[in-house]
C-alpha cells in the first residue's frame, strides 16, 4: 500500500531524512518511533505529499507521490500532530467540505458523520465553529474527517496526542477495523505502550536514518519496544 | 522582561511584513533595501500630500495672526489620522493575538505583556505621526518665523500626540472588543462598524482640500471655534508663540489619558483576552447535507474565509465598495460641469480613476497568507494546486467584478459615451480588476506569510499587500502615461484599445505563470 524507496530529504545543509526505506502492506498498522527531530513529521509530510522531497520515490498503491500526486492524494487521509483546521467554518461545514472534495454522496456522508460523531460523544456540537473547539475536539473531527471519505492508507502524526480516554480506544478500535477490512495505517507515536499492543510493524528512525524495523516481534523479541528504544538510544549517544 | 518581549514582537513585525519566515531563506540585502524604499515611497506619497495641504494655510494663518490654530488644526487632523490608523490594529494586537494565552502561561506580568504591544502600537502611531508632522513642521518653517522654544513645543507635541491617540484607540478597541464577543454575527457587525467609521475617514479626506481652502479665507471663525476647547488652544499656543506653561499643560493633558488607559486596560487584560463568548451554543441537528462539485467548495471555502473576517473584508474589499458606492455616486456628480476638461478625456481620465480605486482591492494579495496554519489542509487534498489558486482568482473576481460593473455603469450614464469609447468604459476597468487579481496573487506568491499571529498581519501589513497596491497603481500611471503618447499620434479611442490590448496581455502572461511558477512556489510552502 505504502511503499518508501530510498526517501532524502535536506532542509539546506542539514539532512532530515536520510536514505529511508520502508514498506506497508494491506491490513497493517505500521508505527513509526523516534525521538524528537528525527524526521518523523518530515517523513509523514513526504508521503502526503505535503512536502517536496530532495531524492527516493514515495508510491502509494503503486501511484507515485511526484508523478501523480492527485491520485495518491485520493487515496489516502492525513492527520497531522497539530489539527489547525478551518477555525472560520462550523464543524459540520468542515466535514462537508472535505466531503465535497473526496465526493462523498449526500447519503453516505450523512451516515459517517452519524456514525463517527457519535462515537466521539461529538454530535451535538457540530454547529459550533471550529474556533470554540479545545485541542481535543478539533483532534476529533480530524479524525472523522479523515475516515469520511473511506481512504485505502490513513497517515497520522501523534493521533493520540489531546484526545481523552475513551476517545484514544475508540480511536485505537477503528484503527483496526479500517486494517482488518483491508486499509492500512502509517502513525507516528511517542507513546510506546501503544505502539507495542497496536502495531503490527514498527520502525524505528534516528537522525533521519532508519535503525530497524520490522514485524512487533522481530523487533522487540523477548523484551519490551521501550526497552528496544532505549537501548538503540542509547548505542547512538 | 519588557525588553525581550518588544524584540519578540519587532521579529514578528519584520518576519510578518517580509514573509520570511516561513520560507527559511535569508533575507537578501537587496530585498531588504527594496522593502525599505517600498515603505519610504509610501510615507512620502502620504507627506507631500499633506505637505500641499498645509503650505497652503501656513503663510494666510500666520498674516492673520492665527499661528496658534494652525497648529491646532495639525493636532487635529494628526490625531484623527493616528487614531483611525490604529484602532483595528490594536484591537487585533491586544485582544486577538493567537500567543496571548502562551504568554500569559508564562511568568510575565500582564502589564508587561500589555506594555510591549502597545510600545509596538505607538512605533506604529509615531510613524503616521511623522508623516503629517513633518510636512506640517516644514509648511510653517517655510512660510512663517520659527523661534527655539516654538520647535521645543512643536517636538514635544508631536512626540507626545502618539500617547493620546493610542489611549483613545485603546480603549475603543477595549469596547469593541467587549461588544463583538456578545454578539453572533462578529464579522457582521465588525464590517458595518469599520465601513462606516472609514466612509467617514474618507469623507473626510475627500472634502480636505475644500475644507482647508475654506479655512484659510475663514482663520476668525476657526480660531474662536478651536479656542473653546481648551486643550486644542494650549498646544496651538504653545507651539504659535513657544509658551513652556502651555506646553506643560498640554503634556498633562496628553499624557495623562495614556497613563489611565493603560491602567484600566491591565487591570481587565486577563479577563478580556481569556473571556468565553456570551453567545449561546448552538446545538447541531442532523439533516441531508448539500452537495458541492470540487470547484464550487473550493470557491465556498474561499467565500466563508473571506467572509468570516472582517479585517479581511474591510482591508482587502475596500476598493470593492468604494468602487460600487461611487458608481452609484457618479452620475449625480455632475463631473462634466464640475471639472472642466477637454471632451475626449473625461472618459479616459474616470477609467484609469476607476482603475486606480481597483487596485485597492487585495484579496487575492493576502489569500495566501491567510491560509496560515491551516495550509496543510489543502496540501493534503486530491485537489491541484491550479485550482487552488483559480478558486482564490475567482474570490476576487467575484467580489471586484460586480463592484466594476457598477462603477462602468454609474461612467456610461454619467458620460453617455458611445461607439469604440463606451467600449473601453466597459472592457479596460474589467480587465484591470483582472490584473489586479494577478498581480496581488503573484505578489502574495513571491511573499507568502503563514507565520501571523492576529489575521491583521496577513491582510494589512504583508509585503506582498504593499506590493500589488504599488504595483496596480504604478500600472495605472503606466497606462495613462502610454495612452497619453499614443494620443498624441492617433486618436484617443485607439490609444485606449492599444492599452487595453496591453492590459490584457499583461494579465495572459501573469496568469500563464500562476499556472507554472505559481503552482511551483505554492508547493513550496508545505
Amino acid at each position: 500500500m505504502l511503499k518508501i524507496e530510498h526517501l532524502t530529504k535536506k532542509f539546506g545543509n542539514k539532512v532530515a531524512v536520510d536514505d529511508l526505506t520502508l514498506s506497508i502492506a494491506p491490513g497493517e498498522i505500521y508505527g513509526f518511533i523516534g525521538h524528537n527531530g528525527a524526521g518523523k513529521t518530515t517523513t509523514i509530510k513526504a508521503c502526503c505529499g505535503i512536502l517536496q522531497f530532495d531524492a527516493g520515490e514515495i508510491l502509494i498503491d503503486g501511484h507515485s507521490i511526484k508523478d501523480e500526486p492527485l491520485a495518491c492524494k485520493r487515496l489516502l487521509a492525513y492527520i497531522p500532530d497539530n489539527p489547525d483546521l478551518y477555525d472560520y467554518l462550523s464543524g459540520i461545514q468542515y466535514l462537508d467540505f472535505i466531503a465535497d472534495v473526496y465526493g462523498v454522496s449526500a447519503a453516505e456522508r450523512k451516515e459517517r458523520i452519524h456514525e463517527y460523531a457519535e462515537k466521539f460523544a461529538l454530535t451535538g456540537d457540530l454547529a459550533q465553529p471550529v474556533s470554540a473547539y479545545s485541542h481535543g475536539m478539533k483532534q476529533k473531527l480530524a479524525i472523522i474527517s479523515a475516515w469520511l471519505h473511506t481512504p485505502k492508507l490513513i497517515v497520522m502524526d501523534e493521533p493520540f496526542v489531546g484526545l481523552d480516554p475513551i476517545a484514544s480506544h475508540q480511536l485505537k478500535e477503528m484503527m483496526r477495523t479500517h486494517c482488518d477490512a483491508g486499509g492500512s495505517i502509517f502513525f507516528s507515536t511517542h507513546v510506546l505502550e501503544v505502539a507495542e499492543k497496536l502495531c503490527d510493524k514498527v520502525a524505528i528512525i534516528r537522525q533521519g536514518k532508519l535503525v530497524v524495523s520490522g514485524s512487533m516481534e522481530e523487533v522487540k523479541g523477548d523484551t519490551s519496544l521501550e526497552d528496544v528504544f532505549l537501548e538503540l538510544e542509547g548505542d547512538h549517544a | 522582561m519588557l525588553k525581550a518581549l518588544m524584540r519578540v514582537r519587532l521579529a514578528a513585525m519584520r518576519s510578518w511584513f517580509t514573509g520570511m519566515s516561513r520560507s527559511k531563506r535569508k533575507q537578501t540585502k537587496a530585498k531588504t533595501i527594496g522593502f525599505a524604499f517600498l515603505i519610504l515611497y509610501a510615507a512620502a506619497a502620504y507627506a507631500f500630500m499633506f505637505y500641499g495641504y498645509f503650505s497652503m494655510i501656513s503663510r494666510p494663518y500666520y498674516e492673520a495672526g492665527l499661528g496658534w490654530t494652525y497648529f491646532s488644526m495639525f493636532a487635529v487632523t494628526d490625531f484623527a489620522l493616528m487614531f483611525i490608523g490604529s484602532i483595528f490594529t490594536a484591537k487585533a494586537q491586544l485582544y486577538e493575538a493567537k500567543d496571548n494565552e502562551l504568554l500569559l502561561s508564562m511568568p510575565i506580568p500582564p502589564s508587561a505583556i500589555l506594555g510591549s504591544r502597545m510600545l509596538t502600537l505607538l512605533l506604529i502611531n509615531l510613524a503616521f505621526d511623522l508623516m503629517m508632522a513633518v510636512p506640517a513642521g516644514i509648511a510653517w518653517a517655510q512660510f512663517c518665523p520659527v523661534h527655539v522654544s516654538g520647535i521645543l513645543a512643536f517636538v514635544a507635541i508631536t512626540l507626545l500626540l502618539p500617547l493620546f491617540s493610542l489611549a483613545l484607540s485603546v480603549l475603543f478597541a477595549w469596547l469593541l472588543s467587549l461588544l463583538t464577543r456578545r454578539i453572533r454575527r462578529k464579522s457582521l457587525f465588525s464590517t458595518v462598524f469599520s465601513l462606516a467609521f472609514l466612509g467617514a475617514y474618507f469623507v473626510l479626506v475627500a472634502q480636505m482640500q475644500t475644507m482647508i481652502t475654506k479655512l484659510a479665507q475663514s482663520g476668525t471663525a476657526v480660531a474662536e471655534r478651536l479656542g473653546g476647547v481648551a486643550l486644542l488652544y494650549w498646544i496651538g499656543k504653545s507651539i504659535a508663540d513657544g509658551d513652556l506653561l502651555l506646553l506643560l499643560f498640554s503634556a498633562v493633558c496628553l499624557v495623562l489619558p495614556f497613563v489611565l488607559a493603560y491602567w484600566l486596560i491591565s487591570k481587565t487584560f486577563i479577563r478580556t483576552v481569556t473571556a468565553k463568548s456570551g453567545v449561546a451554543a448552538v446545538v447541531y441537528k442532523e439533516t441531508m447535507q448539500k452537495v458541492s462539485g470540487v470547484s464550487s467548495a473550493l470557491y465556498q471555502r474561499e467565500l466563508r474565509r473571506f467572509l468570516s473576517s472582517s479585517a479581511y473584508i474591510i482591508n482587502a474589499g475596500f476598493g470593492a465598495v468604494v468602487l460600487a458606492v461611487g458608481g452609484v455616486a457618479l452620475p449625480f456628480l455632475n463631473i462634466q460641469e464640475k471639472v472642466p476638461l477637454p471632451g475626449n478625456l473625461y472618459s479616459p481620465i474616470l477609467i484609469l480613476t476607476i482603475c486606480m480605486i481597483s487596485g485597492m482591492t487585495t484579496i487575492t494579495a493576502a489569500s495566501v497568507s491567510i491560509e496560515g496554519n491551516t495550509l496543510w489542509v489543502a496540501r493534503s487534498m486530491p485537489v491541484s494546486s491550479a485550482d487552488l489558486l483559480r478558486a482564490k482568482l475567482l474570490l476576487h473576481l467575484s467580489i471586484a467584478g460586480p463592484a466594476t460593473v457598477i462603477a462602468e455603469a454609474g461612467l456610461i450614464l454619467a458620460l453617455k459615451p458611445s461607439g469604440t469609447d463606451l467600449i473601453w468604459c466597459l472592457l479596460t476597468p474589467l480587465a484591470f480588476t483582472g490584473f489586479t487579481a494577478l498581480a496581488g496573487l503573484v505578489a502574495n506568491l513571491h511573499y507568502p506569510n503563514l507565520d501571523w499571529t492576529n489575521e491583521t498581519q496577513a491582510v494589512k501589513n504583508g509585503a506582498s499587500v504593499l506590493i500589488a497596491l504599488c504595483v496596480c497603481w504604478v500600472t495605472v500611471l503606466a497606462m495613462g502615461g502610454a495612452g497619453y503618447g499614443l494620443a498624441r499620434l492617433m486618436p484617443m479611442s485607439m490609444a485606449m484599445g492599444i492599452v487595453t490590448a496591453l492590459l490584457i496581455l499583461v494579465c495572459r502572461l501573469l496568469y500563464r505563470w500562476i499556472l507554472t511558477g505559481g503552482v511551483a512556489a505554492y508547493e513550496r510552502l508545505g
